[in-house]
């Protein structure tokens, strides 16, 4: 009995060891950080001048008095919910042709992946510039065919799907974790599965699609949280216009955090994207023991 | 998983019973039928890259433009008359060569204490069994839930007190303490490698930690590279993180630099900006290109969970 | 005073960190702490030196001075180069930095600023105690008198706050508005140059005159939009420049004035070139260009615009072809005749906690000397504050139009019927406010009668927090 609890202490100790380097980082650089943040929810802090406590004041003007609040979160959402998707699925589909044979595969899969490894300041500008109203590589054809040109970037409606497209785009990452996943399917699987009579569809379904989901599960989570987050990208193409239908979530955080001096609503604003962030995580990881399936285990 | 029951792994017997003659025309036909669809396969492939490759190819074009040419209806790809003097210019107006260097210096430092300290911390989450790991784990996939404006701040001040503003530090030491993403990414690796293979070290009196160095590492060297070459990547990108700690423009990274550029470069003269603008950003853009073009199979294969083949 | 005690235990406790993990972790190189303190080298500043370390030997060695200038570029190197070739007992230690919000927030969070400072958000800087009033110095100083100086008086309020004032204008800080017409684009749509708009709604008969479709209604020329420069809070812009436009104050002793009938009135006449065009492609044009000082403008596509100080020396030098000319802002009809100025622009700052603040304010004064004014307006066309240098201004290497432009913006302060400018605790917000009010309407998503209303509640709310004691 005792032996058991000595051996159930050391083997914690020894998980613990290992993962020391991440709990000492944790401590450091985010628990004592969220802390920080977490008292300054609840103050009136310009960060310039010292934090005055104000209670729930925060949050309840966030939850009853901010039409702002409203309109980033359901922008972001739109997001979430169309973008994440979106990028999966173009990734999923990519990787999967890439995986095919064919001539220059290995030149088709720098193509895809280039999008996600230029850096991202380059893409705004190479965006923009393909956006561009008169002059970019679409509108100015269009424009000189006598047709309207495309406000891709200056309408509220097409704004959204403008930079959606953009992260379809450059979702190289998820191609490249996709396709290693792929390889990665042991070939007998497919062997056994074609003697036994099993078409093209059936295989897919269930052997590419359950060997992969390890991997599925890591992007939609990082996908999913990357999104939540999504700052860069809107911040410089579209700086949250036009008429706020890109503001998201993030954006409006930044303004109030160094734009309207205000830290504490900044804070309790991060608070609750933290929490929301955490709940759809938590529900998409609970249901992963039903869905994922690691074969080391 | 049921998936996976239902598919008898062991079934081999039907085909033994053909002749050599029509065994041969089948095969010749099957060799016709991969090489056609091989070639439309390729084809489609290439539309589709084709279409993903456009950006960099209006980025080129852009790049060796005149002025003149770039505001003409309607656009032209293929420039009239080159202007290789966009490239020589945009890159003397900001020093690239300098950033170039100062995004190396710091992204070395970055990729080896991101690779080494996750690489142990997500072996502790994968390959060893203790009470609580997966509530731990559960709150490292949680700090990637952070938003960084929270943290922001409070770690600014840290960073502060230790004397590290308008230094690489802020940006190169959290990179030691295992990164969230790269942790879960390599967890999901090492979950893949059999468990069989660490019980029998066990077995022959290896300690952890030498599991760890000598059969798990030496397993996982490709996706050692992956996560190296990911994080690589990131410093290379990074916006946030160069903006608010360096102040310097000596200090500048790459990114840093391609704002600069395109904020304040046009300030003193207007002519050919978009051109401009393009040619940084094209050679922003080719080295981590050709870095990527020729480490794709490590790349790749690192993804690929190598240590499980067959 | 809790203030100052906080930030003492900040800089306390920094050493404290710093001194322990330093030895470890290599040299820090945030900023050069000068060895000696040096006397003020230009001999006027004789306010009380405040910094520490004043006990150490005077005149051994230069006093090494932070200064983040805003603008990180060659000019501004070259003014630094020529303050240390005037000022040998001082040294420049130049950040060259973008002044990105988060970056200085996180700078005086910490406490870790420099000596001077330019193109921040003042006046949010100022009311929360962040520079040093520099009246006392002033004082010394005869030509930089706040009242009857050789800078106009305006300029100087527009960096005051509850009597004191914290910067001295420089760089490009003129009158901020100017309405510039294409002339040739005007003629060839059969308008008489002679008689340029003064009212808005003669604005908007030249604007539709001006604007031209092709078939499929892309916009081949654009008559006026005016949104699209200084009066559109996006690109710090100066959206406060409609009320002044219209006669009032939006802001005066700490009470927001917006939910009146004047402001009804300018946000339709805003929505009445949006509804005209249609505000996508209005704003497709404008994104289209993209660039600082290459707008649609100086492209030729837009027949008039308002715009900053320093754009005619700029269009001239993108397209020395065009032929324009900048004048006052149109106005009211109700108020037909009256020149509107609005004042604005940068200034020197010197940070309260800045270590060598008598070497900082002898900066902040080379910035708007005439030397420094000469370089500012030959390498980027801005106009100094500086009357007496503005009466040297040489213009002759100009055409004519370009000279009556330049020379507009440099007089229009003291010309001007009316002057306004603004002093407001919250201008983040209200910029970002007024945004939002002008997009919403534009868009058709906001009548006037509601903006004018939700601004007038929403920065009523906001203000009092901003200000209250801590």
């Amino acid at each position: 009995m005792i032996d058991v609890a000595r051996r159930e202490r050391q083997r914690t100790m020894q998980g613990l060891a290992f993962a020391s380097p991440w709990v000492i980082g944790f401590l450091i650089f985010t628990v004592y950080p969220l802390l920080a943040s977490a008292y300054y929810s609840l103050t009136r802090y310009d960060v310039i001048r010292a934090p005055k406590f104000v209670g729930l004041e925060n949050y309840v003007e966030i939850f009853t008095a901010d039409p702002l609040f409203r309109l980033t979160l359901a922008n972001t959402v739109y997001f979430v919910v169309i973008g994440v998707p979106a990028a999966f699925v173009t990734a999923w589909l990519i990787a999967n042709l890439l995986n095919q044979e064919m001539w220059g595969r290995s030149v088709w899969r720098t193509v895809f992946f280039l999008p996600a490894i230029t850096p991202i300041v380059a893409s705004v500008m190479v965006w923009l510039w393909i956006y561009n109203t008169q002059f970019g590589i679409i509108n100015g054809a269009l424009i000189a065919r006598g047709l309207p040109a495309i406000p891709f970037l200056s309408s509220p409606k097409l704004a959204k799907p403008s930079i959606i497209l953009v992260q379809c785009w450059a979702s190289g990452n998820s191609v490249v974790i996709f396709l290693a996943s792929l390889q990665d399917v042991p070939r007998q699987l497919y062997e056994a599965a074609t003697i036994d009579g099993a078409n093209a569809w059936a295989r897919f379904w269930k052997i590419t699609i359950p060997m992969c989901t390890p991997q599925m599960l890591f992007v939609l989570l990082t996908d999913l949280i990357g999104t939540f987050q999504s700052f860069t990208l809107p911040w410089l193409l579209t700086e949250g216009g036009p008429n706020n239908a890109t503001e998201l979530y993030s954006l409006y955080l930044f303004r109030n955090a160094f734009v309207f001096f205000k830290m504490g609503y900044a804070s309790a604003l991060a608070w609750i994207l933290f929490l929301i962030i955490g709940l759809v995580s938590f529900a998409i990881f609970r249901s992963s023991a039903r869905w994922v399936f690691y074969r080391g285990e | 998983m049921a998936a996976l029951e239902s598919l008898p792994v062991s079934a081999g017997a039907k085909r033994a019973s053909l002749d050599p003659v029509t065994k041969a025309a089948l095969a010749r036909q099957r060799r016709r039928k991969r090489r056609l669809r091989k070639l439309l396969l390729t084809l489609l492939v290439a539309a589709l890259g084709v279409l993903f490759f456009v950006p960099f190819l209006w980025m080129l074009s852009t790049s060796l433009k005149f002025d003149t040419e770039v505001y003409r209806i309607p656009p032209t790809w293929i420039p009239q008359t080159v202007r290789w003097a966009n490239y020589p210019e945009a890159l003397t107006y900001v020093p690239f060569g300098r950033y170039f260097g100062n995004t190396m210096f710091y992204a070395a430092f970055t990729v080896a204490g991101t690779v080494f300290s996750s690489a142990l911390v997500a072996y502790s989450f994968s390959r060893l069994q203790w009470k609580q790991r997966d509530l731990v784990f559960g709150l490292i996939l949680a700090t990637m839930m952070v938003p960084y404006q929270v943290t922001m701040i409070p770690q600014y001040l840290i960073f502060k007190r230790l004397g590290w503003l308008n230094t690489y530090l802020p940006m190169i030491v959290p990179s030691y303490f295992g990164m969230p993403y790269f942790i879960f990414m390599m967890r999901q690796f090492f979950m893949t490698i059999p468990m069989e293979l660490s019980d029998a070290a066990r077995i022959d009196g290896c300690t952890e930690f030498r599991i760890f160095t000598t059969i798990i590492l030496p397993l996982a060297k490709p996706s050692l590279a992956a996560v190296g070459l990911f994080r690589f990547m990131d410093c290379w990108n990074d916006y946030m993180g160069p903006l608010i700690y360096l102040r310097d423009t000596k200090k500048y990274t790459v990114a840093l630099g391609l704002q600069y550029l395109r904020q304040y470069g046009n300030a003193a003269s207007a002519e050919q900006m978009w051109p401009r603008l393009m040619a940084a950003s094209t050679v922003v853009t080719v080295p981590i290109m050709l870095l990527y073009f020729f480490t794709q199979r490590t790349f790749v294969e690192g993804i690929a969970l190598t240590g499980v083949k067959g | 005073m809790d203030k100052l005690t906080r930030r003492a235990f900040l800089r306390a406790s920094g050493f404290a960190g710093a001194a322990v993990l330093l030895a470890a972790c290599g040299p820090a190189t945030t900023t050069t702490p000068a060895a000696g303190e040096a006397a003020p080298a230009a001999g006027e500043g004789t306010a009380p030196t405040t910094a520490p370390g004043a006990a150490a030997p005077a005149g051994q060695e230069p006093v090494t001075v932070e200064w983040w200038p805003g603008w990180p570029n060659p000019f501004m190197t070259t003014v630094g180069e020529l303050f240390m070739a005037a000022n040998p007992g001082i040294k420049l230690n130049m950040v060259l930095n973008y002044p990105e919000k988060e970056a200085v927030l996180a700078a005086v969070a910490s406490d870790t600023t420099p000596d001077l400072i330019e193109d921040v958000p003042y006046m949010e800087l100022i009311v929360r105690g962040v520079f040093m009033p520099i009246d006392e110095r002033l004082a010394n100083v005869p030509d930089l008198a706040v009242k009857g100086g050789d800078i106009p008086d305006s300029l100087w309020e527009v960096f005051a706050w509850e009597g004191q004032h914290y910067g001295i204008p420089s760089v490009d800080t003129a009158g901020r508005e100017g309405f510039g017409i294409n002339l040739t684009v005007a003629e060839e749509a059969g308008l008489d140059v002679n008689n340029l708009p003064v009212t808005w709604s003669e604005a908007f008969e030249w604007h539709k005159k001006i604007t031209q479709y092709d078939a499929a209604g892309n916009v081949l020329m654009l008559g006026f939009d005016p949104m699209a420069e200084r009066t559109d809070a996006c690109t710090d812009g100066d959206p406060w420049m409609w009320p002044h436009l219209w006669g009032f104050a939006y802001i005066k002793d700490g009470v927001y004035d917006i939910d009146r009938p004047e402001t009804v009135e300018f946000l339709t006449v805003i929505k009445q070139f949006a509804d005209d065009v249609g505000i996508e492609k209005i704003d497709g044009l404008n994104t289209a260009f993209a660039a600082m000082n290459r707008g649609p403008f100086d492209a030729g596509k837009v027949g008039m615009r308002i715009t900053y100080p320093s754009a005619p020396a700029e269009t001239y030098r993108v397209n020395p072809d065009h032929k324009y000319v900048y004048t006052y802002c149109p106005v009211p009809d109700n108020r037909r005749g009256i020149k509107v100025q609005t004042a604005g622009g940068h200034a020197g700052c010197i940070m309260a906690q800045a270590a060598h603040p008598d070497e900082a304010f002898e900066l902040a004064k080379f910035l708007v000397s005439p030397e420094a004014c000469e370089v500012f307006f030959k390498e980027v066309g801005w106009v100094g504050p500086r009357l007496s240098w503005q009466q040297t201004l040489d213009l002759s290497t100009y055409p004519d139009h370009v000279a009556q432009s330049i020379r507009y913006f440099s007089e229009s302060l003291t010309k001007a019927d009316e002057v306004w400018w603004n002093n407001d605790p919250i201008e983040g917000i209200t910029a970002d406010e007024w945004n939002r009010v002008f997009e919403g309407v534009r868009h058709g998503e906001l009548t006037p009668e509601q903006g004018a209303k939700e601004m007038q509640e929403k920065l009523t709310k906001e203000l009092a927090p901003a200000l209250e004691e801590r």
